[in-house]
């Protein structure tokens, strides 16, 4: 299913009695300067052009949980056939949260041969803020897809709220196939979601008892292949919410092993093998 | 001074009327009106706060507050969203009783909750609260703070300060206070509502004061664990209560009834919740549908529901 409208925008901007997170929609907008100053900075002396049909970038208006905000990527959408060595294809896209303390949230890379038109991932949102998705096509131009987010202190929110008594270690992977009915007609299009126990520490957290900041530690690198065959990279940042969580659709080349590699900043690693199927 | 009577009244006037069209924010000078309070039990009493948003007219006054008064001091739960409504509720203890406020209760870290907490900070006042609240208040605090700034007035904002508690109470291990011939239990809890619960219960009455892990008509809101509130609520049954008053909602309602609705909720949601994960759902989908067959029995439901989705997906993902 192509869902990039995002969630419809729930929050009335006065709903704010319980639990201050759930933010409002802004009145005005983010300036646009801190937008250019990233533009300068990441992508020097080349030009941005929105197409939607490129990249399109998928996310609410306000953030129901600024710590958990879905953020959905879609690439060459509209072209789910397009030769995969069509000069359109994206192969690169940078997540950028331009108002977070640490703005890009992670850079995908996209396998050659897997033809993955959809990411979806959950980041840390920390005051209102455009994000940006810039995608690097085969030949070298670059797309964006830009859309705003309403959210208040989503990189402080303690980690570990969750009930995790009796949970799953820090680093157990979790690989789930979806079921092919959520997946369109297509035999060979599979969807599945790769889910890593791990706080990916922002550094502004609280340890309860000492009340000191907790280090930033979080998942840097991941990996993630049918047989030898990439689908997709990331090279994550603090922004990207405690266990990193991504969905993504690939076209299959058949194989019935999905590999996973992670490391996170403390230098450990993490690795998973895994049946493709739709299993849960 | 009697040479210009005229012109000392008209002084007076313009002085009152200055600081009447301050709205009462600072607390100094102008008349502040005592928050409307029940003794719901023999010296324990309750103001029951409108079920609505956050905002300037609402003015800071969406949680129920209370307190307790003993022989000898009195210990106030929770003190609003705003300074104002701290200084009011202060006002309301001052009409029922003369004696000191000796413990300020912070039931948890959300800001309609503590916001009042600096109208009491004064020598010989403890503030107590779970150990995991002067944490939390660090952390989160500041945002909180910058979104009140967004919704409110700057006058029901300005006099806030975040006031963290110095005696804490830790999981397992209640704590009892004494107020003369009165003791009343603190009681700290796994992460349920927030990571920082605690629920006070006052003996000789058994009325109990549950903080928000008790939400009536407002659609409960889970800010750290639906799993650990639904695992926790038996415990909470069982505390021996006539009465509670809840976080939100209808105050001094039976025990344990109370928990009926809610524990509905969390069972309609999580039952939406894994369907939707088993099936494939995404999370925008299950913020957008789980737990809508609720929708009519609560209120401020489109606004906190969604919220309870995500987060309720993310966390039986992992189940
Ligand atoms: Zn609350």
């Amino acid at each position: 299913m192509r869902r990039w409208q995002g969630l419809a925008a729930t929050a009335a901007i006065m709903a704010l009695g319980c639990v201050a997170l759930s933010p409002a929609r802004a009145a005005n907008a983010s300036p646009g300067e801190t937008w250019k100053g990233l533009v300068d900075a990441l992508f020097p002396h080349q030009t941005l052009t929105e197409d939607g049909t490129i990249i399109k970038l998928g996310t609410p208006l306000s953030a129901e949980d600024a710590a958990l905000v879905p953020v959905t990527l879609h690439m060459n959408y509209t072209d789910p056939d397009l030769p995969l060595s069509d000069p359109h294809r994206v192969k690169k896209v940078t997540l950028v949260i331009d108002e977070n303390p640490s703005p890009v949230a992670a850079v995908f890379e996209l396998g050659p041969k897997s033809d993955v038109t959809k990411i979806e991932t959950r980041v840390r949102v920390n005051q209102n803020t455009k994000i940006h998705a810039v995608a690097e096509t085969v030949d070298g131009k670059l797309y964006v897809s830009e859309s705003f987010v309403a959210a208040a202190g989503g990189c402080s929110a303690p980690s570990g709220g969750m009930d995790t008594a009796g949970g799953p270690p820090l680093g157990t992977i979790r690989l789930r196939g979806i079921k092919p009915e959520y997946v369109n007609a297509d035999a060979r299009r599979k969807e599945a979601v790769v889910m890593i126990k791990h706080p990916n520490n922002t550094g502004m957290q609280m340890n309860a008892a000492t009340h000191l900041y907790v280090p930033a530690r979080y998942i840097e690198a991941l990996r993630v292949s049918q047989g030898n065959d990439l689908i997709f990279a990331v090279t994550g940042g603090i922004s990207i919410s405690e266990d990193p969580n991504f969905r993504f659709d690939y076209l299959s080349n058949g194989s019935a092993e999905m590999k996973i590699t992670a490391a996170d900043t403390k230098g450990t690693k993490f690795a998973k093998d895994g049946a493709v199927g739709p299993a849960m | 001074m009697a040479k210009h009577p005229t012109w000392l009244t008209a002084l007076t006037l313009l002085a009152l009327t200055l600081l009447g069209s301050l709205g009462l924010a600072h607390g100094e000078g102008a008349a502040i009106t005592p928050l409307p309070v029940r003794e719901i039990a023999p010296g324990v009493y309750a103001h029951q706060a409108p079920v609505t948003a956050m905002n300037a007219a609402s003015g800071g006054d969406i949680a129920n507050l209370g307190f307790i008064v003993g022989d000898e001091a009195v210990a106030v739960i929770d003190t609003g969203g705003a300074r104002i409504i701290g200084e009011r509720l202060k006002k309301a203890i001052e009409a029922v009783t003369r004696k000191p406020v000796r413990y300020v209760i912070n039931t948890h870290e959300h800001p309609d909750h503590i916001f009042g907490n600096a109208a009491f900070a004064a020598p010989g006042v403890i503030f107590v609260g779970h150990m995991n609240l002067p944490r939390a208040m660090a952390e989160r605090g500041p945002a909180y703070l910058a979104t009140w700034r967004r919704v409110m007035t700057p006058a029901l904002v300005d006099g806030i300060k975040l006031v963290p508690p110095t005696l804490l109470v830790s999981p397992g291990k209640d704590v009892r206070l004494d107020l003369g011939h009165r003791l009343i239990d603190l009681r700290a809890w796994p992460p349920m509502h927030t990571d920082c619960d605690v629920t006070i219960f006052d003996e000789k009455t058994a009325t109990l004061f549950t903080g928000d892990l008790v939400f009536l008509q407002h659609v409960p809101v889970v800010d750290a664990s639906v799993l650990g509130w639904m695992r926790a609520m038996p415990a909470l049954a069982k505390i021996p209560a006539k009465r509670v008053v809840p976080g939100h909602g209808t105050v001094d309602v039976d025990w344990p009834q109370a928990l009926a609705a809610e524990k509905t909720y969390f069972t309609k949601l999580t039952q939406d919740l894994r369907g939707f994960i088993a099936r494939g759902a995404d999370i925008n989908q299950a913020a957008k549908e789980a737990g809508q067959s609720e929708a009519s029995k609560w209120q401020l439901f489109g606004i906190y529901n969604p919220r309870n989705a995500t987060a309720g997906y993310a966390e039986l993902e992992w189940q």
